[in-house]
This record gives structure tokens, C-alpha cells and sequence, in this order.
């Protein structure tokens, strides 16, 4: 086979070799030749596809383009993401880096840092005492009126009881006092 | 590629949404508001792992005492307790417990007179990130 060869003449060993009319010196000669020629048709490529050559004479297609764009898109996405999270980290870092203890005293930056500290611990020490103290009274407060409640609740139910406890003696007396007069009438 | 850039935002939207959010208490301006800082006031932060305390003290300003009224206020409505006493004519002191993200932050404020006030703001510091 002549390596110049045209799409038609290509073709038309194509279809022969389709209708298995074609040696297999002929078949070795044609695969050789589709692995070199740049002619494609639908013919031709299905016959290539069919020898097992379509892979290295495939066009270069738009999807294959894509595909580099998308690995640099996904490549550029996963560097911003470490990014993001390495400047967030940083920035966390050099916040807890600076100073922990600032001190101002009537505007007045306090310079001597030790002393800015005991200055500061002494005033969170008295706060936190002044707040425990207040939340402990207020406790104490609601506990008592609580407590007041209950007991007021409490007499009051031992006073209705004796209420009703004392009607229901005096029904009884009532009743007791009609039985004795209708067997007394009898 | 419309896959990609969607999982892409996605991802982004997701780390900013379960970042913690800061508390924002009115009173938390009086530290950050540094034309506050004057011959009148005191400021006091100090910060560890595990505390953040800051003081906010004003001598002689009625209009720096009305102002810690008004972030007192503001921030009483957020509080889940609150215990407030009055002694004598002019002082008056209240507590608040604020819940931010599951941790708990103290502000106390005790105002001896018209012109003469303190503040605090306390927690863990992870209830102010």
C-alpha cells in the first residue's frame, strides 16, 4: 500500500477489510497505514477503533482541551483553601503572640509590664469577689422566700383541713342527734 | 465544571459557617474605642487561654457613666441572669450572665455616683471568638 494514498482510496480498504476481503498481509499493511495517514473519516476511525489504534490517532477533541483547565482550576482551588487556612492560623498565632496584659491608668500606658499584670490580676480578684458575693446573697434571698412560701403554703392546708375536718364532725353530730330522736320517737 | 466551582463555594461557605461567632456585647466597645481612653478612664485587659478579663474604670465624666448605663442596658437583654442591688442614694451595681457558643461571660458594672463608674467583661476566651 502506497503511503499517499487518498480519503476514498483509505475508504475503500477500509470496507474491505470490513468484509474480511483483505489478507491478513494486506489487513498487517492497512494497519500501518492508519497508524501513519492524518485522513479520518467515520469509516476510518471505526476501523481504527476496531484495530485497536484509535487511541494514538485520535484528534485532539475540545474535551481533552478542558481537562488540563480543569486541573488547574481544582489545583488553584486547593492552594487558596491551604492558603486561607495557613493565614488563618498565622493571624491566630500573632494575635496570642502580642501582649496579654495592656494597662492604661488615667490614659497613661503602664509601662513596667510585670506591674501592668498585678495591677490587672488584683482588679480581676476583686471583681470576681465582688460578683460572687452579690450572686451568692441573691441565692441565699430566693432560697428564703422560697422556703417563707412553702411554709406559708403548708399552714394553710393544715388550717383547711381542720376546716373540713371540723364541719365534718359537726355533720355527724347532726346526723346523730336526728337518729337518737326518730328511735326515741319510735 | 459547574460540579467543581459549586463544591468549591461550598466549601467555602461551610468553613466560614461553622466558624464560632463573637459575642458583640455593647459593652465591649468601651476596649476598642480607644478616643475613650482619656485622664478620666482606666483600662485594664488581660488575656490567657483560658481568661479574658477586661476593666473599664471612669473618674469625674457623667457623660462616660451614662454612656456604660446605655452598653449596661443594651447588653441586659442578652443575659440569662442578672442580680442588681442599689445602696444608699447614689450606688448601684448589677451582674449579667451571658451564654455565647455554650460558655458563659460575667459583666459587672457598679456605678458609685454620677461621675464615677466601673465596668468589667469576663469569660473563657473561647466565649469571645
Amino acid at each position: 500500500m502506497e503511503k499517499n494514498m487518498t480519503l476514498e482510496q483509505i475508504e475503500e480498504l477500509v470496507n474491505a477489510y470490513f468484509e474480511c476481503r483483505l489478507s491478513r498481509t494486506e489487513e498487517a499493511e492497512l494497519r500501518r497505514l492508519l497508524a501513519s495517514s492524518p485522513l479520518h473519516s467515520p469509516d476510518i476511525d471505526s476501523c481504527r477503533l476496531e484495530m485497536g489504534i484509535e487511541a494514538a490517532m485520535r484528534k485532539p477533541s475540545r474535551s481533552q482541551a478542558r481537562i488540563p483547565f480543569r486541573h488547574i482550576l481544582s489545583i488553584a482551588a486547593s492552594i487558596a483553601l491551604v492558603i486561607g487556612i495557613c493565614a488563618t492560623v498565622m493571624f491566630r498565632s500573632t494575635e496570642e503572640m502580642s501582649e496579654s496584659t495592656i494597662v492604661y491608668i488615667a490614659g497613661k500606658k503602664v509601662e513596667n509590664y510585670t506591674y501592668a499584670q498585678k495591677l490587672a490580676e488584683q482588679s480581676q480578684a476583686e471583681s470576681m469577689a465582688e460578683m460572687r458575693e452579690m450572686l451568692d446573697e441573691a441565692e441565699a434571698e430566693s432560697l428564703a422566700e422560697m422556703r417563707e412560701m412553702q411554709i406559708e403554703a403548708k399552714t394553710e392546708s393544715m388550717e383547711q383541713m381542720r376546716e373540713m375536718l371540723n364541719e365534718a364532725k359537726a355533720e355527724k353530730r347532726g346526723y346523730d342527734s336526728i337518729m337518737n330522736e326518730m328511735f326515741n320517737n319510735k | 465544571m459547574n460540579r467543581l466551582i459549586f463544591t468549591f463555594l461550598f466549601a467555602i461557605v461551610t468553613s466560614l459557617a461553622v466558624q464560632a461567632a463573637p459575642p458583640r456585647l455593647a459593652c465591649e466597645t468601651l476596649f476598642t474605642d480607644t478616643s475613650l481612653r482619656n485622664e478620666n478612664t482606666s483600662v485594664m485587659i488581660t488575656k490567657s487561654t483560658d481568661n479574658y478579663y477586661r476593666n473599664f474604670s471612669v473618674e469625674n465624666s457623667p457623660k462616660l457613666v451614662k454612656l456604660m448605663e446605655e452598653k449596661i442596658k443594651a447588653d441586659t437583654k442578652r443575659a440569662y441572669n442578672s442580680v442588681e442591688r442599689y445602696e444608699g442614694k447614689n450606688e448601684y451595681r448589677i451582674i449579667l450572665n451571658i451564654n455565647n457558643e455554650g460558655y458563659t461571660i460575667n459583666i459587672g458594672f457598679t456605678r458609685y455616683s454620677d461621675s464615677e463608674a466601673k465596668l468589667f467583661v469576663q469569660g473563657e476566651m473561647a466565649a469571645f471568638e
